[in-house]
């Protein structure tokens, strides 16, 4: 369940920080399961591997499907603390929206999830665990509360102009006054003003994906995360093509799920065929 | 020449506050610490029992602070005030401030449209552990500043999350009254010198947040004012003849902030 307190903090804040949700005995296992992962992809699946780093951090690696594809992992998906949180966010027929497990990224600059027209007036959300210990300035996810709503949100748009045409780095053959120039409030991405969430393993973060959100200062091969999507019921058209256009995996859902025994899990996917899911082999 | 570049303008508009660093040096320190550690064993000295009150409060427009009082007028001070809020800002106050512990979250707005600024230059080094001014970026616009009016920031289930404007002597924090702010942590002896400018309105909306500002600052200076006038008659009389203070002093009388009993 989720106290009132926490929606509102969800709704004003747009995101929402559980300590020590897991112990740390079952950290272990969720990372024992995860490096698992890693090590299978990076050697015998390099398909289900992007590279996603800059010249910073050229091994980063994101691998998708990551929870839908370890059992041990996607008993995290259908966890009554998670779950239940996501059904008091999103509301009942909340679906699935896809599970990542990235590792090595140096930075993000400042950005939020598939950018687009309306976008607020879906709500998606992104539940993040840390693997290792973060600070603000070794890793830790940094957001902008409130950003996730209008006007606030929109006011924030040069830093993902900024995000898109620099991809990370700011023309860094340029001399400094230009450089700063550049800047869109004049102040280097890692000094704009946020919350960060420091966090340790067992700590779980819920954050709109509209919402901005960077990285700086992580420690390279060192920061690893799991994520796991999910967006409320589409009830509309517009619903269903934001979907298309921004995450068309959606309508892709793992086999397994389709195939669970867990009705949480399969509820999170079964409707979706409706729409023109198709089952991933 | 422009104290506040493009960026740092849409910088403040954007989350509602900003910091500016080493604005004062350290020979201008020594005297803003003379001046106020002067004025505060002066109040101190006439309080009875030396009670020792959460929030001290008093003007630094008379002549016995003389830098201070000039603050307002100092071109690093009133002409960013005029690129944040346009040329016909007005100066309302330079205080002193000395506080004790905790101050919780709130917004220094007391009307929907009366719109103000407030410079603050704390005499101390601070982090976010020991009273540095927190911020919530971005709460001076709507709708983020109702909600926030809303939701229980003092109850345990919300971890208000914040920006901490860490600082050192020197620097000056200015935000947006409609910012919410808060400080924790901080310690006994807490010191910082504001200077506040309001908007000259321009829409009766604005006319009327103005005259309900004058009746909410005589509440709240007879609530904390712990020493003298919020104007001194040496600086209504305003003996160097500055223009851009006549123009302050003829705004705040037209509306009432000054009474006639002060000039």
């Amino acid at each position: 369940m989720v106290e009132k307190g926490q929606l509102a903090h969800f709704e004003t804040f747009g995101f929402l920080v559980l300590r020590q949700v897991f112990s740390p005995e079952e950290m272990k296992d969720i990372i024992g399961a995860a490096d698992e992962m890693w090590e299978t992809a990076l050697t015998t699946n390099k398909k289900s591997v992007s590279f996603v780093g800059g010249e910073k951090d050229p091994g980063a690696t994101s691998f998708r499907y990551i929870v839908e594809r370890q059992p041990r992992l996607t008993k995290l998906a259908e966890d009554s603390r998670i779950y239940d949180v996501l059904k008091g966010l999103l509301g009942s027929g909340f679906i699935w929206a896809g599970s990542e497990g990235q590792r090595g990224r140096v930075s993000t600059s400042w950005h939020n999830d598939r950018p687009g027209k309306n976008q607020n007036k879906y709500t998606r959300i992104k539940v993040h665990f840390y693997i290792e210990p973060t600070t603000k300035t070794t890793g830790a996810l940094r957001v902008i509360p409130g950003s996730h709503r209008s006007p606030f949100h929109e006011s924030l748009e040069p830093l993902m102009n900024h995000h898109i045409e620099n991809n990370d780095s700011i023309n860094s053959d340029k001399n400094e006054i230009d450089r700063v120039h550049l800047l869109p409030f004049g102040e280097e991405g890692a000094d704009i003003p946020c919350f960060a969430f420091e966090s340790n393993p067992g700590d779980v973060i819920f954050f709109h994906q509209n919402l901005f959100h960077a990285v700086y200062g992580g420690l390279g091969e060192g920061r690893r995360y799991i994520a796991m999507k999910f967006a409320a019921q589409p009830t509309t058209d517009e619903h269903i093509q934001f979907i298309k256009a921004h995450t068309e995996y959606v309508f892709h859902p793992h086999e397994d799920f389709l195939n669970s025994n867990s009705p949480r899990i399969r509820g999170m996917v079964e409707n979706l065929e409706a729409l023109g899911a198709k089952v991933l082999k | 020449m422009s104290m506040l570049t493009e960026q740092q303008i849409t910088f403040f508009n954007t989350f509602g506050f900003i910091i500016l660093r080493k604005v004062f040096s350290d020979e201008e320190l020594a005297i803003m610490d003379d001046e106020f550690e002067t004025s505060l064993k002066t109040i101190q000295g006439e309080r009875p029992d030396n009670e020792v009150p959460k929030h001290f409060n008093w003007s630094n427009l008379g002549p016995e602070t003389p830098f201070l009082s000039l603050l307002p007028e100092d071109p690093r001070i009133c002409e960013t005030a005029e690129q944040l809020f346009g040329e016909h800002v007005i100066a309302v106050s330079s205080n002193s401030n000395r506080r004790v512990g905790n101050t919780h979250w709130h917004t220094d707005q007391s009307h929907p449209h009366s719109y103000g600024l407030k410079f603050a230059a704390y005499l101390q080094p601070l982090n976010s552990d020991n009273g540095a001014f927190r911020v919530i970026p971005g709460s001076h616009k709507q709708p983020f500043n109702d909600k926030l009016k809303h939701i229980e920031m003092h109850s345990s289930e919300i971890t208000v999350p914040y920006y901490s404007c860490d600082s050192a002597p020197g620097d000056i924090v200015i935000f947006n009254f409609a910012t919410w702010h808060s400080s924790f942590g901080g310690s006994t002896n807490r010191r910082m010198c504001t200077i506040d400018f309001y908007k000259n309105p321009e829409t009766p909306e604005e006319v009327e947040g103005t005259y309900d500002q004058v009746i909410v600052d005589e509440k709240v200076y007879a609530k904390l004012r712990a020493y003298g006038s919020g104007f001194h008659p040496h600086w209504l009389a305003n003996p160097q003849n500055s223009p851009r203070r006549q123009r302050w002093i003829d705004w705040l009388r037209k509306y009432g902030f000054v009474k006639s009993e002060e000039a």
